[in-house]
């Protein structure tokens, strides 16, 4: 796998960035980010440097939590708001049950608010991931693997 | 109309009743049987009470399994349970009562670095993540591609963050003597798994087991080299075959340096390993290993044994 090890400089840049764009403060100490191809990156221990040199052939280090998509922004994996998102401050779209049904088989929503670009979406207490507002809808990022086929 | 189970073949029953005796009837019998719905509860998420309420807001029975506080029987639901938002978001894996108990008899600390040689679908590398707070290291290990996707779906879903994959032929691991603990959850007959697929009663044969038991030396062997002195390293098979069980062991105990621990698991039945199969004599420390028979807790049938590098 191949993946750069982002500096502290760079950490505290995807910390800005989570403040600015959601409200969430979170500063990734003890805690190393990683970026493979297409700007992807993985949230992964400190503890994993120690084990760097082992002759293993690595495919994945860590928990994809977001990626720099080609507009520079960060956009957050289902993980990556799951695990943040309810400190989130701003850009949260709160859906009902038929939104959230429809959300979790990977359907794109109706949407007239006045949101735009990466949001995380809400139902009730549980976040459910990220999406992209645009005027009258919000994309569906929801991973296909992921999504839920044969909801009753 | 459905199916009903396929005949055991007759030396299958006869190679039972050598290890059970008058307990075969029971052994088969209950190896017909369904298998409760058991999920294990993703506490790096959210609480066990809280999805217990979830659950049983739906009018589902839900209880708790007294060896495993993550633990939960469900009982009289109307869906699949892979099906739920509670699945979807990773509050919980649908995981086999007796497959939990490797990674409880590993007991892997916070900060250990631990090796899972035989990782796919992730049940217990996703275990032990969480018994682990998501701290320390572990490395998942899967040489298939298929199952390795179904890994990381895995991991990703469960939200651990301290799981490194690898794409590796778990028989030629390097020698590399790094981590505190490794499980060998091996690659299997799956005569315990007969609950969950009847089909493994047709494809049982006597020279199946003694053929996986090479294999299962080697991994095993592969585990133990990449442990460091003084660490653990967990044996386990989801089947009941002496000569993948205990004999593979037995071979370890002879010719590597280890020694077996007594494998302890808290409200929950187990037998001690056997000492003696087919006129071969085992190493008498056999017997700290456990035996885990589908009719003495209602679950599948397994095999763990805890060594100990010296």
């Amino acid at each position: 796998m191949n993946v750069k090890f982002f500096n502290s400089k760079e950490k505290k840049q995807i910390s800005n960035m989570l403040k600015q764009d959601f409200g969430i403060e979170h500063d990734f100490k003890s805690e190393l980010i990683l970026e493979s191809g297409k700007g992807k990156l993985w949230l992964c221990n400190e503890e994993y440097r120690k084990a760097i040199n082992l002759p293993y052939r690595i495919e994945t280090i860590g928990l994809y939590f977001a990626q720099i998509d080609k507009n520079g922004e960060l956009r957050l994996s289902v993980e990556g708001a799951i695990r943040w998102g309810k400190d989130a401050t701003k850009k949260v779209i709160e859906l009902d049950e038929k939104q959230k049904d429809y959300w979790i088989r990977g359907i794109n929503l109706d949407y007239s608010g006045e949101e735009r670009g990466y949001i995380i979406i809400r139902y009730g207490k549980d976040i459910l991931g990220c999406g992209k507002a645009f005027s009258g809808g919000i994309l569906n990022h929801v991973p296909k693997e992921r999504r839920i086929r044969n909801l009753i | 109309m459905s199916r009903g189970p396929p005949q055991y073949k007759e030396a299958f029953v006869k190679k039972y009743e050598n290890i059970l005796g008058s307990e075969t009837k029971e052994f088969l019998e209950t190896s017909l049987k369904r298998l409760p719905s058991v999920i294990r509860v993703n506490t790096l998420k959210t609480s066990v009470d809280e999805i217990k309420d979830r659950m049983e807001s739906r009018g589902w029975k839900v209880s708790k399994l007294k060896f495993y506080e993550p633990a939960l029987k469900i009982e009289n639901r109307d869906m699949a349970l892979g099906n739920t938002i509670e699945h979807f978001l990773g509050y919980f894996y649908v995981q086999e009562t007796a497959s939990m108990l490797p990674p409880i008899v590993l007991e892997p600390q916070e900060d250990d670095y631990v090796l899972d040689t035989s990782a796919a679908p992730g049940s217990k590398t996703t275990q032990i993540s969480q018994m682990m707070e998501n701290k320390g290291i572990i490395f998942a290990n899967e040489p298939n591609l298929a199952r390795l996707s179904a890994l990381r779906a895995n991991c990703q879903r469960m939200g651990s963050k301290n799981v490194v994959t690898t794409k590796m032929d778990a028989t030629r691991m390097k020698k590399t003597e790094f981590f505190d603990k490794v499980l060998v959850d091996a690659p299997c007959s799956a005569i315990g798994a007969i609950r969950k697929k009847w089909d493994i009663i047709l494809q049982w044969n006597p020279s199946v087991a003694q053929r996986l038991s090479n294999l299962q030396r080697r991994i095993l062997e592969s585990g133990i080299n990449a442990c460091k002195e003084g660490g653990v390293v967990v044996y386990s098979t989801c089947t009941l075959e002496p000569e993948e069980n205990e004999g593979v062991v037995d071979y370890a105990l002879k010719n590597l340096s280890v020694e077996l621990e007594e494998v302890k698991i808290k409200s929950f039945k187990t037998r001690q390993g056997l000492t003696k199969w087919n006129s071969k004599d085992f190493d008498s420390s056999l017997k700290k290993t456990a035996r885990v028979y589908p009719q003495d807790n209602d679950t599948e049938g397994f095999y763990i044994a805890r060594l100990r590098k010296i």
